[in-house]
């Protein structure tokens, strides 16, 4: 088989050049299809993270405990005391990398001029450093110091639509738990910036503030909870289920089911577009090696004639197939590689920030190229492309030997 | 600071004492402007008018108010919204809405939505009191216009006061009718005004029978309040001011 | 000595459409070792269909062939084409030769499918090619050679594995003269130095000349099958 090989694959390649511009435009179809596979797979990926990251490092975090009506009703009547005893134990387990507890009600905001629905939430500054992205978003001003900051953060697009700004006083209302109306004058102590949702929606508050602007001792609304880079996060929420069962303790993935939605879907897209580019590509190799192997059936003719049997030249034409397909996945490879080099600090999505934000992402991609993904799918278009030229493979094995007698 | 704050007030308002000793307290001027135009109990029928640049409307509504906290609009006028309803009782406020005939507690969020498209929000009718209980009040000028003396009266929020202005300025005649009311934003700029435009008697007393709101950021748009009728502390019966009379009216 | 080709009444009949078109109508022929055989006749007469029997290309209607003792009518494909590697050598006409492959590539290709070692093969292909009077040209691709030159490396590469028979087909016929004549002659001389058995097609009196046994055929049958002395080569 080797010495076949070796017989072969000097001729399969010399085959290849006999029509350079066949080969090349065959090329350029498995090139192209190869890099728009993988380039795909990685903005998917960067995507998939992106949002992820988007959702998990806002305010989500790998986990939550609430009340268990709350996220069916989250306002302050469903509220929860704060954790003692075993869910305590088991949120301080080393498994949980950080947690953070959250006041968190529907509000209205009032400038002198405008007036905006939002979600007030008090949070413990330190805490919220480590499970979110936002504390060092703040661009105008500075984030909570601590808990018993009186101060407000609020999203700087918010701020513009409120007419406000950093020093200012804003009145938020709520409904308190005794049920009346909570109003609360605040000062502007900064103004986040990041995704236009979050600006718009959140504001916050020390966790303390919170707490005695409604009314509620120290009860909070939400745990939010990171784990350990190598634990379980199933594990964990099955242990926090275990230590508080009547309390309601969602992963993320339950949370925010549209970042998990994309993880979930993305190898279907990429299937989806493997397949598509795939159709493509096996019409182009198809029809190039049978216009190949039509052109040559007089030389398939010949060396049968020579003594070559019908399975050797099937193995020949496949090495060909095999060889051109190849070179194909090769330089889309390469291809892609020279793609991502520029946006190997990240994509700016800033011109299509709205559109983008819409699918949960974030503004920056950040294109990651797994060299596993990379390697499968190339194999798999490689291994897929021979299995197209199969066909015209067996075209040439069946070529009469008669043929070759022919006259000219 | 805080502390620096608090004696510069009090440094304040001992100085005006000190310097304006026989002019009248600006405190009493304003409670008795507000008992004036609102009386221990009224009776009142109004016209609404919202002025947009492309459009405006007409609104009438009896007006009844007990007291400082409780007060009910019923409007009467035009036909498609004749009967809708809104009963203020201290800190809560319903509405009524015939077509769906279903009385609604309005939601903190709903409190500051403009009332029936003018340029009020529920928050304005609700609130009326933040401006003697939530503001210091200061006697800034004393001029004479059109034979009455006229107070202006500068009122600066509480600290911690939950209210959004910057301050308010208020122009009170000497028979206590208010004749102009300017929110200035936390800048010191004027963000809205509401001016009496005329003041006839009404009832036993002089009254500010047209006032108008101008939002100072949109000068196109302004809502203007006409009282024809008007009663001052009569009896106005207690069964009103509740759900079931909000519903289902008895008169 | 016995025949290393064996036919026994070989008939072909070509179906076209509707109509069965008899191309041999039973021939019986034996090769012998060592046979310089030219197989003449008009065009259309059966000489290219007789031996692309012989040669397994195609197989009879009825009758018997064996190669070197072999039975071939009925051979598995796979089989047959070992038998052709081993034993027999094709020349065509034209286009003979793996056009990707030089001179020596396309008689080593043979070679290597034979499994030969590379010292064989070497020391083989250069003797074969220096046989037909090559050397110097064993790297040109077939583009670069000449039609003589081209036949000849056919030639080469047929006799490469030793076979027991070489089959050509109308070798001549798009050569000049001249590349004709010498073509002739280093068969001719083949077959006397090294006693490798020839069987041509041809309707070219030149080769005919050198032939020492001309079988000639008409309408699917032999007409003549007579042994001569040949024409020793100029």
């Amino acid at each position: 088989m080797m010495s076949r090989f070796m017989l072969l694959a000097p001729v399969a390649w010399r085959n290849l050049w006999r029509n350079p511009r066949r080969t090349l435009i065959t090329l350029l179809v498995v090139a192209i299809g190869v890099w728009s596979i993988l380039v795909f797979d990685v903005i998917l990926n960067a995507w998939v993270t992106s949002s992820r990251e988007a959702s998990l490092r806002l305010l989500t975090g790998e986990g939550q405990i609430h009340a268990t009506s709350y996220l069916d009703d989250p306002n302050v009547a469903h509220r929860m005391s704060e954790p003692e005893g075993r869910l305590l134990r088991a949120l301080n387990s080393p498994v949980v990398s950080a947690w953070v507890r959250r006041v968190r009600v529907p509000a209205v905001i009032q400038s002198e001029y405008r007036t905006r629905a939002v979600t007030f939430l008090g949070v413990e500054p330190p805490g919220e450093r480590i499970v979110s992205d936002l504390p060092s978003q703040v661009v105008v001003g500075h984030y909570l110091r601590d808990s018993d900051d009186i101060g407000i953060v609020i999203g700087r697009d918010l701020a513009e639509k409120l007419k406000t700004r950093l020093g200012k006083r804003v009145i938020v209302m709520a409904q308190a738990a005794d049920g009346h109306l909570a109003e609360r004058s605040f000062t502007i102590a900064g103004l986040f910036d990041g995704s236009q949702a979050a600006q718009d929606e959140f504001v916050f508050t020390g966790l303390h503030t919170a707490q005695s602007a409604l009314g509620i001792g120290h009860d909070i609304s939400e745990i939010s909870f990171d784990t350990a880079p190598a634990a379980s996060l199933n594990d964990i929420v099955s242990a926090l289920k275990h230590a508080a069962p009547s309390r309601g303790i969602e992963p993320w993935t339950a949370l925010s089911p549209l970042a998990y939605a994309m993880e979930s879907f993305s190898q279907s897209y990429i299937a989806m577009w493997l397949a598509i580019m795939f159709v493509l590509m096996a019409i182009g190799i198809i029809n190039t090696q049978l216009m190949a192997v039509f052109e040559r059936t007089r030389e398939f003719g010949l060396l049968q004639a020579l003594g070559m049997r019908p399975g050797m030249i099937l193995f020949q034409v496949t090495l060909e197939s095999a060889l051109l397909v190849g070179i194909g996945v090769l330089v889309g490879v390469l291809l892609m590689l020279i793609t991502l080099v520029p946006f190997r600090h990240g994509l700016d999505l800033g011109f299509l920030a709205a559109g983008a934000e819409m699918f949960g992402a974030g503004r920056v991609l950040y294109p990651h190229l797994d060299p596993g993904d990379a390697v499968r799918y190339s194999l798999i278009v490689w291994a897929l492309g021979i299995g197209a030229a199969l066909w015209p493979a067996r075209m040439a094995a069946k070529a009469d030997p008669i043929v070759a007698m022919a006259e000219s | 600071m805080r502390l620096t704050l608090s004696i510069g007030v009090i440094a304040a308002c001992t100085l005006v004492q000190v310097f304006a000793a026989p002019a009248p307290d600006a405190d009493a001027i304003l409670k008795h402007s507000y008992d004036n135009y609102r009386a221990s109990s009224s009776e009142t029928t109004v016209a609404m008018t919202v002025h947009r640049p492309d459009w405006e409307r007409h609104l009438e509504m009896k007006a009844w108010t007990r007291g400082e906290d409780d007060a009910l609009v019923r409007f009467i006028a035009p036909a498609k919204d004749a009967g809708n309803a809104t009963l203020k009782l201290d800190r809560d406020t319903w509405v009524f809405n015939p077509k769906l005939n279903q009385v609604i507690k309005l939601p903190a969020s709903m409190m500051t939505q403009s009332w029936m498209g003018s340029d009020f929000s529920y928050n304005d009718l609700a609130k009326s009191e933040d401006i003697i209980t939530e503001y210091t009040h200061k006697l800034t000028a004393t001029e004479q216009s059109l034979g009455h003396t006229v107070w202006t009266i500068e009122a600066t929020p509480k600290p911690g006061a939950p209210v959004v202005w910057g301050k308010v300025t208020l122009k009170i005649r000497d028979d206590y009718v208010m004749i102009e009311e300017t929110f200035f934003d936390q800048d010191m700029k004027p963000a809205r005004r509401m001016q009496a435009d005329k003041i006839a008697t009404l009832g036993d007393r002089p009254y500010p029978v047209t006032m108008t709101m101008h939002p100072l950021d949109s000068p196109s748009q302004w809502t203007r309040i006409d009282t024809s009728e008007g009663r001052f502390n009569v009896n106005v019966p207690d069964y009103l001011f509740t759900l079931s009379n909000l519903q289902n009216p008895r008169q | 000595m016995g025949a290393i080709i064996r036919c026994r009444g070989v008939e072909k009949i070509y179906r076209q459409g509707a109509v069965d078109v008899p191309a041999l109508r039973g021939i019986d022929l034996d090769i012998e070792s060592g046979d310089f055989a030219t197989l003449a006749g008009p065009s259309g007469s059966g000489k290219t269909t007789l031996l692309s029997l012989i040669g397994g290309l195609d197989r009879p209607t009825a009758g018997e062939i064996s190669v070197d003792g072999e039975p071939i009518v009925k051979m598995e494909k796979n089989r047959l084409a070992d038998l052709r590697l081993h034993k027999i050598g094709f020349v065509f006409q034209a286009y003979s030769l793996i056009p990707v492959l030089s001179a020596a590539e396309n008689v080593e290709f043979i070679l290597r499918l034979l499994d030969l070692p590379m010292h064989e093969r070497e020391a083989r292909c250069k003797e074969v090619l220096r046989e037909v009077g090559l050397e110097g040209l064993e790297k040109r691709r077939p583009s670069r050679l000449s039609g003589g030159q081209q036949q000849r490396v056919a030639v080469a590469r047929a006799l490469g594995p030793k076979p027991a028979i070489v089959l050509a087909d109308e070798p001549t016929a798009n050569l000049d003269s001249k590349n004709a004549e010498e073509l002739i002659a280093l068969m001719a001389h083949l077959n006397a130095t090294s006693g490798i058995t020839f069987l041509i097609a041809t309707h070219d009196s030149r080769v005919m000349a050198h032939s020492r046994r001309r079988i000639e055929m008409m309408d699917g049958k032999i007409t003549a099958d007579e042994r001569q002395d040949a024409t020793v080569a100029a």
